[in-house]
Parts: C-alpha cells; structure tokens; sequence
C-alpha cells in the first residue's frame, strides 16, 4: 500500500479503481475498462501538462537624437483629438481621421523614435485606382455612394505599430475517435475507439504588427495585412515627407495582448494539422510557452479615405506597400429587396419543380 | 339496349341469390357469361353502371386485360378473397389463354373488399402495386361514393397494366407518384426565401471587407514538432449496435383457387 496511485478515468475525469474480477482498471462511474499500462501513460502526460506563460521582453524604440525633430510639426485636429505627425515641407489641410478642417499645429514631442519604416510603395494614383475597383461590380453598392466620393481626399499617413517576435513551445492534447463500421447477419456494429493524442513543439514567429494607433481602427488595420518586413529599413525622417504620420498612442504592453490572441490560435492550428487519421478531434489542454517576446516600433504605410454618407462614417484603406484595399460599404435597402425578391421566387418554382419531378 | 340492361340486372340479382356453391364444382367457363360490372348490390345508378360498363369495356379490350367489378350483398360464409376467385374463374372472366384480368369484389354485408388477378393480372397488378390502388380508393369506398371509388380504380387498373407492359410494373421500389401534399408549396416558399437569403447575404458580404486576422501564419518563420514528445494513445472503445433494415418485399404473392387455377389477390376491409 505504499505505493498508492490513483488515477483519473480518461473518459469522465471519475477515480478510477482496479477491478481484480477482469484483472484490469474499471471506471466505477462510467464503466469504461482500461488497461494500465494506457492509465500510466495518460498519467505522465497530465502531470507535465503546465499553465499557459506568455511574457515579453520588450526594448521597443529608440529616443530621437538631437536636432532630428526640429522639423516636424504637430497638428491636432480640434474635433476629434486626433493627432498627426509631419515633417517641416508637408502641411496638412484637414483631419485624415475625422475630415474636419479645423487643424492647429504644435512642436513635435515625446514619444519613441521608430525601429523601423516601410516606405510608401504605391502613390496616390494606385490608391485612386484601388478605390474604383474597390467600388466596381457590387451589385448591392447605391449608385449614388459611387458618385458622392471626394476621391481626391485620400491621404497617405505613415501608421505605428508594434512589432512582436516570438517564439513559442507548445504541448496540446487532444481527445480524439476513430469510428469504425463491420456487421453480422442481424446488426450492424459501429464502434468508436477513443485515443488521447499528444502533440509539442516549437513555432516561431517574427513581427507581428499591432495596431497602436487609437485614432486607426484596429480591425481596419488588420484587414490590409499583411506587409512584407522583407521591405523595412531603418527609420529617418526624410521618408515622411510629403505624407502624414501617426505617433503611437497605446503602448506596446497593452498591444501584446491581441498578438497572443493570434499566436495562440496560430499554434493551435498548426498543431492540430498534425493530428490527423481520427473522425473527431477536440481539444483538451494546451500550455503554450512563450520565449524572447521581442517588441519594435514601426511606421507602416496607408493610404486612407473618409467618408460620410446618410449620417454614417465609411474609412477606406489601403494597404501602401501591397495595395490590398477593404472597408465596408452600405447597402441599398431597395437594391437588396429587389433581388431577395427574385431570388426567392427563382428558388421556390425551382424547388416546387424539382419535388414534382422527384418524389 | 335499357331493355337489355335491365333484363341483365334482373339475371344477375337472381345470380347472386343462388350460393356460389351450386356451380362451385362446375368447370370453368371458356367464354365470358357476364358483364363486366356486376352490380349485385345495386351500389351505382343505372347511368353510372351503364357509363362504367363502357369504361371496363373500353380498357379491358384496349389492353386484352379483363377489369371487372363485382358487388354482391354478402359473402356467404366464404372468404372474401375465395370468393373473388370464384367469380372471376366460374363466370368466365379473363381474356386471353391465360385468361388475364383483374376482379375486385364488394361485399356489403360484411364490408369487405377482395382483389383477384389473373394471368397476366399476377404480373401486372404486384402486391404493393395493389395496395397503391387500394390506398387510392379505399376513401371513396368507405365513404359510400362507389362510383368514383370504381371510375379511379379503372383508370389505375389502365395506368397499371400500360406500365407492366414496358416491362417494369409498378412495384415496392417502383410506384406511381403520389399526388403532392400541400405542405409542398409551404417547402417550397421557404426554400425560396432561404434561397433568396443566401444569394443576397452573398451580395451583402461582398460589401464588407474589414474583418480582424484571427491568426498569425503570415509571421509564422518555422514550426518544429517533438517527435520524441507526440503520441496517439488508445485509451478505450465504445460499441454500439443497430439492427439491420428487412429487405421490403417485391412482385406479387399467388395461392390456388378452388377451381385449381393460380390467382394472386389482396383483402381487406373498407
């Protein structure tokens, strides 16, 4: 009796006991029998299963050195705080958040130099081009939205983000069942056999961008991605001439909650494409393990256009370095009925026919 | 030729007094002796039975296939089903070597229906093809509206035996369409909203194009799995069985009449 050990049943997590009578493990609770080398195995893994531990070193940004920002000026826009950044040759005429005039300018101050900047790739002749196609062949679109756009409003504002590396050691288990089919004169057997499956690993990944820019809408931000880092270099202010800049406004340890979020599901994904062979797989425990969590500021560059229309604010953007263009569109109400109308006619004769045909 | 058709009534009302067993032992008839509606309960006005006649005349002689209907008041102790038989083998009916036809028997007394096939009738008019024909006009008969129980039996009879001749009768797996339940045109409306809701939801989709990145593969540089570290482990198995589906039944099932002769058949109440 030294040597007492009890065990969980795999199946529902109930103490498990030896049934000397077939000389093997029997769940009291579930009934379900096990061999004890399968318990023993089972055991091990649970015990090196640890919780999740995700921390970052960050060393994100530089102080600017002297003299560098004497050229740039601020504007802040009076209605909607928004601030951005230019340098001394560039003027900036509205708000590129809010597209209201009213702008006053300031001394540039504070805030970190940047790591890095990938320069504007597409002009604004791309951006122009990216919106009508933007806008083409979407039957839903009011003509009218098409023609009210003051496509010559589109700016190209340098965007901060946060630049996470990572690398993550991962261990995830999974329930997983193989459903097998045989019969015999009378019945047909379907059995399903239960298999706990065990998968870990390294994955690693560089430069995550997070958004940090409160003025930049964060799901907006995601949508143009991705940006090849390939094409970043060093930081100097002589690449925001002639565009706008945004300063980081949410600091990198608030902005590594949502690259966890995508690393998380990343692993998660990429392991359970190793799982493979079962006819379900659920998982059961993951511990995820980050290390050298590594920040970096960034600029990345964006065309972006406001818009309002019936009382409602519509944000186009661009991405500046692969022109993947998004941003959501309103819908003609009468457009929409119009064809739910056809449609549903179309599909009711169709299925009415087809019934007759068929049964 | 109302003159006749009376003097044929008077005939067959004394018919059906004399019990079937005076000519049971007889041979059986070669010939035809007795029309093809035989209404001995007099179910139907004297039009409806003329029209009807015509109506059996028409098709049995159309498809070489006698259809004949037989009412009588009572059974007289026999089985429905024996009774069918012998009306259908002592009063001649069948046409053909095989003598091919098909009787269906009303008994009132008794409220008991009986098919008889015979000949190519036993190809023809399958088990479940006779049940698919009984189904339809069991209502009108329970109902008391014979004449549009006997018309729609005439025309399925025809509608049967033009299908047995391509040389698949309408079987188990085989039967004609049933009429389309209502709830169809409800199916169908709501199919075609669903429909409607996709194409559209489809259009309307395309106008949002803002949506977060729910991973990070596009950072992603290497993956390296711990082979040493990855196990599938068998824990335990879980079996269940279902017993498996009857074969359901084909063709048509025969018996011997009194008369000797192979008859296929179905009774029932109605």
């Amino acid at each position: 009796m030294a040597n007492l050990q009890e065990y969980k049943c795999p199946a529902c997590g109930g103490a498990i006991r030896f049934d000397s009578s077939i000389q093997k493990m029997k769940c009291p609770f579930c009934d379900t029998e096990f061999e004890m080398e399968t318990l023993k195995a089972f055991d091990e893994v649970l015990k090196k299963e640890t919780p999740d531990d995700i921390n970052w070193k960050t060393s994100a940004g530089k102080q600017w050195a002297e003299g560098e920002i004497d050229n740039m000026t601020v504007y802040s826009c009076k209605s909607c705080g928004g601030e951005i950044v230019v340098d001394g040759t560039t003027s900036a005429t509205s708000c590129p958040f809010c597209d209201n005039p009213v702008v006053v300018m300031g001394r540039f101050s504070g805030a970190l130099r940047p790591d890095y900047i990938i320069p504007f790739k597409l002009d604004k002749k791309a951006a122009k081009e990216g919106l009508y196609n933007h806008l083409k062949g979407k039957k839903l679109l009011p003509k009218i939205f098409k023609d009210k756009n003051h496509i010559d409003e589109i700016k190209g504002i340098y965007v901060p983000f946060w630049l996470f590396d990572a690398e993550a050691n991962a261990t995830i288990r999974y329930k997983a069942s193989k459903v097998s089919y045989y019969s015999d004169n009378n019945y047909n057997y379907t059995k399903t056999s239960y298999y706990s499956v065990i998968r870990s690993g390294a994955v690693k990944f560089e430069k995550i961008p997070v958004d940090g820019s409160t003025k930049m809408d964060d799901d907006l931000m995601e949508s143009i991605e991705p940006y090849d880092f390939k094409e970043a270099v060093d930081f100097q202010t002589a690449y925001l001439a002639g565009y706008l800049a945004d300063k980081y406004d949410v600091d990198e340890k608030k902005c590594v909650t949502r690259a966890n979020e995508r690393i998380k599901k990343s692993v998660a994904d990429e392991f359970r494409s190793t799982v493979q062979g079962y006819s379900t797989v659920v998982e059961e425990n993951t511990s995820i393990h980050l290390a050298n969590g590594k920040a970096k500021y960034a600029l990345y560059p964006v065309w972006v256009l406001n818009t309002t229309w019936n009382g409602n604010k519509y944000t186009f953007a661009m991405n500046g370095q692969t022109g993947k263009f998004v941003g959501d569109l309103p819908v003609d109400k009468g457009a929409y009925w119009k064809y739910f109308s056809i449609f549903s006619v179309i599909g009711a004769v169709a299925i009415f026919v087809l019934a007759r045909l068929f049964i | 030729m109302k003159k006749g058709l009376n003097l044929f009534l008077i005939i067959l009302l004394l018919l059906s007094i004399v019990p079937l067993s005076a000519y049971g032992e007889a041979v059986t008839a070669d010939a035809r002796q007795l029309p093809r509606l035989v209404d001995s309960s007099g179910l139907l006005t004297e039009e409806q039975a003329e029209k009807l006649t015509e109506k059996l005349d028409e098709v049995s002689e159309r498809q070489n296939l006698d259809v004949i209907i037989f009412t009588v008041d009572s059974l007289e102790g026999y089985t429905a089903t024996e009774y069918a038989d012998d009306a259908f083998d002592y009063n001649g009916f069948g046409m053909g070597a095989n003598y091919d036809g098909i009787l269906l028997l009303l008994s009132m007394e008794e409220r008991e229906w009986a098919i008889s096939t015979h000949g190519y009738g036993i190809t023809a008019f399958t088990d479940a093809g006779q049940k698919y024909i009984v189904d339809n006009i069991i209502g009108h008969l329970s109902d008391g509206d014979y004449y549009e129980g006997f018309d729609k039996f005439v025309d399925l009879a025809d509608n049967f035996i033009t299908q047995a001749k391509t040389g698949a009768p309408y079987d188990t797996n085989n039967l004609p369409k049933k009429p389309m339940s209502p709830i169809w045109i409800l199916i169908s409306i709501l199919g075609g909203v669903l429909i409607g809701a996709i194409v559209t939801g489809g259009m309307k989709s395309s106008l949002k194009s803002v949506s977060k990145q729910r991973v990070a593969g596009n950072y992603l540089v290497s993956t390296v799995m711990s082979p040493s570290s990855n196990k599938d482990l068998y824990l335990y198995s879980v079996v269940t069985k279902t017993e498996k589906p009857k074969e359901s039944e084909t063709g048509s099932s025969t018996h011997v009449s009194s008369s000797g002769r192979t008859h296929g058949g179905s009774s029932g109440k109605f």
